[in-house]
């Protein structure tokens, strides 16, 4: 019974992102952003009962983070806060995360089609041999478009 | 994600650490070890259900200050690990923790008695400035005793 009533929830769920109200999911914009190193984010805007802020911030695929002794590292993550409040259409993130070894800020712009702004991250690592290792995007620029969800993308 | 694991004692509130006397308490083992520089810290052993004796838990000890190379020192009273897969073999435990993409290296080799325990330690983590330089902090190479408690220790705060 379980499994029927699964698979009914998903096909209910497809159906609901294939219509037309796919378009768009009520409260929340996506945009894509594409940095000045060449590197590509996305950022997810919402709007709720609390105003509208920047709920997540996910690294484009195979994004580099360059560290000082030449190597680079893959960042696939992303954050999210439900913290990261607009003031008109700018928001402001200066983000400390994991006992203080990621640093994250952003300042972003975003209009209902676009948007731009300012980006640095930046990370503390331990090699192998215990010595120190310190990543950064450096301070980046970016600018976004806005995209819209279709089936199978994550909002 | 094992970064995670580097918890504050406070959030790791340990069933095996509290509570009446069970089958689990009666497997488990505390430890007080101090360590060549005159600090403390704390391990946990338990034995599995498979019969697999295993380090469940080393915690920095109360007043337990890390070394930092810019010559400051970082308070890491409570901070620890707990139920990781740490099995012994024999009466020995090797710890060999770090990973690509981590902050931090924990070096441990203990050999575990009844009653008594000895070893070496070693625990280095990075850190982020505000002024985002990293700040790197080790124990360095240590050498530990450890005493058996027979109370079971509160989880340290």
């Amino acid at each position: 019974m379980k499994r029927i009533a699964i698979m009914l929830a998903c096909l209910l769920v497809i159906s609901l992102l294939a219509g037309p109200a796919s378009a768009a999911i009520k409260g929340v914009r996506l945009y894509r952003a594409g940095t000045s190193d060449g590197q590509s984010m996305r950022f997810r805007v919402v709007r709720d009962e609390r105003g509208r802020r920047l709920g997540g911030v996910i690294f484009g695929q195979d994004f580099q983070l360059p560290c000082d002794d030449g190597t680079t590292v893959s960042l696939s993550r992303g954050f999210r806060s439900p913290q990261w409040f607009f003031e008109g259409r700018t928001v402001t993130v200066d983000y400390w995360y994991e006992q203080d070894i990621i640093a994250m800020h952003i300042v972003g712009t975003f209009g209902p089609a676009t948007a731009s702004g300012t980006f640095r991250y930046t990370e503390a690592l331990l090699n192998e041999d215990e010595t120190t290792r310190l990543c950064s995007t450096g301070d980046l620029t970016w600018t976004a478009e806005r995209i819209y969800p279709t089936p199978g993308t994550s909002t | 994600m094992k970064r995670i694991a580097i918890v504050l004692a406070g959030l790791l509130v340990i069933p095996l650490l509290a509570g009446p006397a069970s089958a689990a308490d009666k497997a488990s083992r505390h430890y007080r070890a101090e360590t060549s520089d005159g600090q403390t810290l704390r391990f946990g052993t338990v034995r599995d259900e498979d019969g697999r004796r295993r380090l469940n838990s080393v915690f920095f000890g109360e007043g337990f200050q890390l070394p930092c190379d810019d010559g400051t020192t970082l308070p890491y009273n409570g901070a620890g690990f707990s139920v990781w897969p740490w099995y012994f073999e024999g009466r020995t435990v090797t710890v060999e923790e770090w990973q690509e993409q981590s902050n931090f290296a924990l070096h441990l080799v203990g050999t575990f008695r009844p009653a008594t325990a000895s070893g070496t330690f070693r625990y280095t983590v990075v850190f982020l400035n505000e002024d985002e330089t990293a700040r790197r902090c080790s124990t360095g190479d240590l050498t530990w005793t450890a005493k058996r408690l027979y109370w079971t220790p509160p989880t340290p705060r």
